[in-house]
């Protein structure tokens, strides 16, 4: 089986002013389907930038980065937006949703740009959202959930297109520790049910949920190891 | 198909935006809400022009000139005006035998308000008109029945009329008013034609005129002003036949070279020009005042939709992790910046109705419409839509070509 992400000796440099900053500086990577992985790392090591670049949200200015066999340097504007909308789910520390548009609403979105019709979208949204537990606050604005409910209709906006894979950059950073355990249950659930799971955490106890963890340092992978007990964040829940 | 939905889903947003900063939205629409007035009362007092100029030309007659003590078209002072000789009857006896480049020619003076008497049945606003045989020429085509008088007829005062329909009709519910009487200030006039209706939306008054032979009216009236109206020979064109009598005048008021006329030769098509400068310069105020209003709209609005980019940088930045074209955040900003032009053109239609409908019953604009012209509604909104285009357009490119990244980062 070919890997989904593969990642050759790709750099990332931001040019300020007359100054090069490597965000990245040589990273090689695969990423199999189905796969659980943490990436881990002092701030400033590079989990962001590589998670833009494989998110497709940037691409790098150095090495080759295939996306399901395609190179993802060589595309336009317009692929790689095609791309984030049908493959990849990105969910974000601080949730991103829009704050005029309902949980239903915020989770239609991304099938809007893939042009969806609307009663098809709401079907589909609403299913996402029973999915993520949410299915009796389809209504709600954002300012009327809690963070841990904001972030699992970020989740479901995620899912809701039926993607590759799951992005989240620091999913938990902005919630309580109950909270996130909560939300790394869901994504158990999901990796349980096929999804590719990869993120980014820089607390040691939310990276033990995964099956995989890679640690960052100054734009280079420090160390790719496998978790070979990971943690079962339902069983923690029921414990406590 | 996409495309639509996203259309669709823009034009919501749009709303909701523009719901959501009410009081800026509605700041913003003023500037819409001024130049797309100004293209809308432009558009009425063109068509209130056009409908005086109707009205007026078809008052002149067809081809012919009309000299008169007054000028029609107010390009002489009112002062030199008031101060001119009165035109009579015995001037045109002078003019008449110079008129050699004329087809005919007659003199004409009115009494409006008359009342038309007929046993029992009487008419309050008539118009009494005391002319020559002449005058015949000029309504040829609309006689219904009977003739016109004949110039034995007007040189011995004959008691005799020519009606209008309207007076016909009403004095004459049972028909047939041919040889029978009706009673001017006391005197019995027998009716001998009758004319057809030439009303037309305007001008229902010529439906009441009753012409009667001068002598007879002089008779009744003593000393009047008079009008000449004169056709001229077929192959004169109407300036041609204007200079004969303006030279024709002279002589008669023996006017010095080089002095000022004393009375006004007044033709339809000096009208028409008249009425054509004056419509230029409504089109050049009102596409000054257009332009004037739409370039500080458009900055106004450009400047707000900057402002509006900038503040859901974040959003765009959503949006496109998600999987927003540019196309499609182009498409969002746009359409909120046409839907707020066109919602500043509607609150602008209403304002211009009520501006309009206010005008026209205060000051009793008779020849105005009491409405905005459908065209004009249309061409409104149609300028507010590009307004909201060329106000949109820079800040939705610029909006679109932000990266996700950066978009994302923006606190
Ligand atoms: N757009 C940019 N322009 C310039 N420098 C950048 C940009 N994005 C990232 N960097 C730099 O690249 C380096 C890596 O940043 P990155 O955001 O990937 O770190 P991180 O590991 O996610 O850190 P944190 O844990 O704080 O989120 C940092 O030094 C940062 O300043
Ligand atoms: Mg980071």
């Amino acid at each position: 089986m070919s890997a989904v992400i593969s990642i050759n000796e790709v750099g990332k440099r931001y040019i300020m002013g007359t100054q090069k900053v490597y965000a990245l500086r040589t990273v090689t990577l695969d990423i199999e389907e189905n796969e659980y992985v943490a990436i881990m790392g002092p701030s400033g090591s590079g989990k962001s930038t590589l998670m833009n670049l494989i998110g497709c949200l940037d691409t790098p200015t150095k090495g080759e980065y295939l996306f399901k066999g395609e190179s993802v340097g060589k595309m336009n504007d317009n692929q790689l937006a095609e791309i984030r909308n049908r493959e990849i789910g990105f969910v974000f520390q601080t949730f991103n949703l829009l704050p005029r548009y309902s949980s239903l609403k915020n989770v239609e979105l991304p099938l809007v740009y893939s042009g969806v019709p609307g009663s098809e979208r709401q079907r589909r949204a609403q299913e996402a959202l029973d999915h993520v537990g949410l299915g009796d606050r389809v209504h709600h604005k954002p300012n009327e959930l809690s963070g841990g409910q904001r972030q699992r209709v970020a989740i479901a906006r995620a899912l809701v297109t039926k993607p590759s894979i799951i992005l989240a950059d620091e999913p938990t950073g902005n919630l309580d520790t109950k909270t996130g355990y909560e939300i790394m249950a869901l994504f158990a659930e999901l990796h349980r049910g096929g999804n590719t799971i990869i993120l980014v955490t820089h607390e040691p106890d939310i990276a033990e949920y995964a099956h995989r963890i890679i640690r960052l340092r100054d734009g280079r992978i420090e160390s790719d190891e496998v978790n070979a007990n990971p943690r079962q964040p339902e069983a923690e829940l029921a414990a406590q | 198909m996409r495309v639509l939905i996203e259309i669709y889903e823009s034009i919501l947003l749009a709303l909701k935006a523009v719901w959501s900063n009410k009081v800026r939205s509605f700041l913003t629409t003023l500037s819409v809400v001024v130049g797309v007035s100004f293209v809308t009362l432009m558009g009425w007092i063109l068509q209130g022009l056009d409908n005086a100029l109707e009205e007026t030309l078809s008052m002149f007659g067809q081809d012919v000139v009309h000299v008169d003590r007054w000028d029609w078209t107010n390009q002489t002072d009112w002062r030199e005006l008031i101060k001119r000789k009165p035109l009579r009857l015995k001037h045109f006896k002078e003019l008449e035998p110079k008129l050699d480049f004329a087809q005919y020619a007659y003199p004409s003076t009115r009494n409006n308000g008359a009342t038309i008497k007929r046993l029992d049945r009487a008419i309050k606003d008539a118009m009494v008109i005391g002319t020559t045989d002449e005058a015949a020429f000029g309504l040829a085509s609309n006689m219904e029945s009977g003739r016109f008088f004949s110039s034995v007829e007007a040189q011995h005062a004959s008691p005799v009329a020519v009606i209008g329909s309207l007076v016909a009709e009403h004095l004459f519910p049972e028909g047939a008013p041919l040889g029978k009487r009706i009673k001017y200030k006391g005197r019995n006039y027998t009716v001998i034609g009758v004319l057809s209706s030439r009303a037309t939306l305007i001008m229902d008054f010529v439906d009441k005129e009753v012409y009667i032979p001068m002598k007879s009216f002089v008779n009744q009236n003593g000393k009047t002003q008079i009008l000449i109206t004169v056709k001229g020979l077929p192959h004169l064109t109407q300036e041609q036949t204007s200079d004969e009598l303006i030279g024709a005048m002279r002589s008669v008021r023996n006017l010095s070279p080089g002095s000022k006329e004393d009375f006004s030769v007044n033709s339809s098509e000096a009208l028409a020009e008249m009425f054509d400068e004056f419509r230029i310069v409504v089109w050049g105020v009102g596409l000054i005042l257009t332009g004037l209003s739409f370039f500080v709209g458009v900055v106004g609005i450009t400047n707000i939709m900057f402002v509006s980019v900038t503040e859901r940088k974040r959003e765009i930045g959503v949006r496109k992790a998600l999987g927003a074209r540019r196309r499609s955040i182009i498409l969002q900003f746009l359409t909120e910046a046409v839907v707020l032009c066109i919602i500043g053109a509607f609150m602008s239609l209403a304002l211009c109705s009520a501006i309009v409908y206010f005008a026209v019953t205060q000051f009793e604009l008779t020849f105005a419409p009491p409405h905005i012209p459908p065209f004009w509604a249309f061409a409104a909104i149609a300028t507010a839509s590009i307004f909201g285009v060329l106000s949109g357009l820079i800040p939705a490119m610029s909006g679109a070509r932000i990266s996700p990244i950066e978009a994302l980062r923006y606190e």
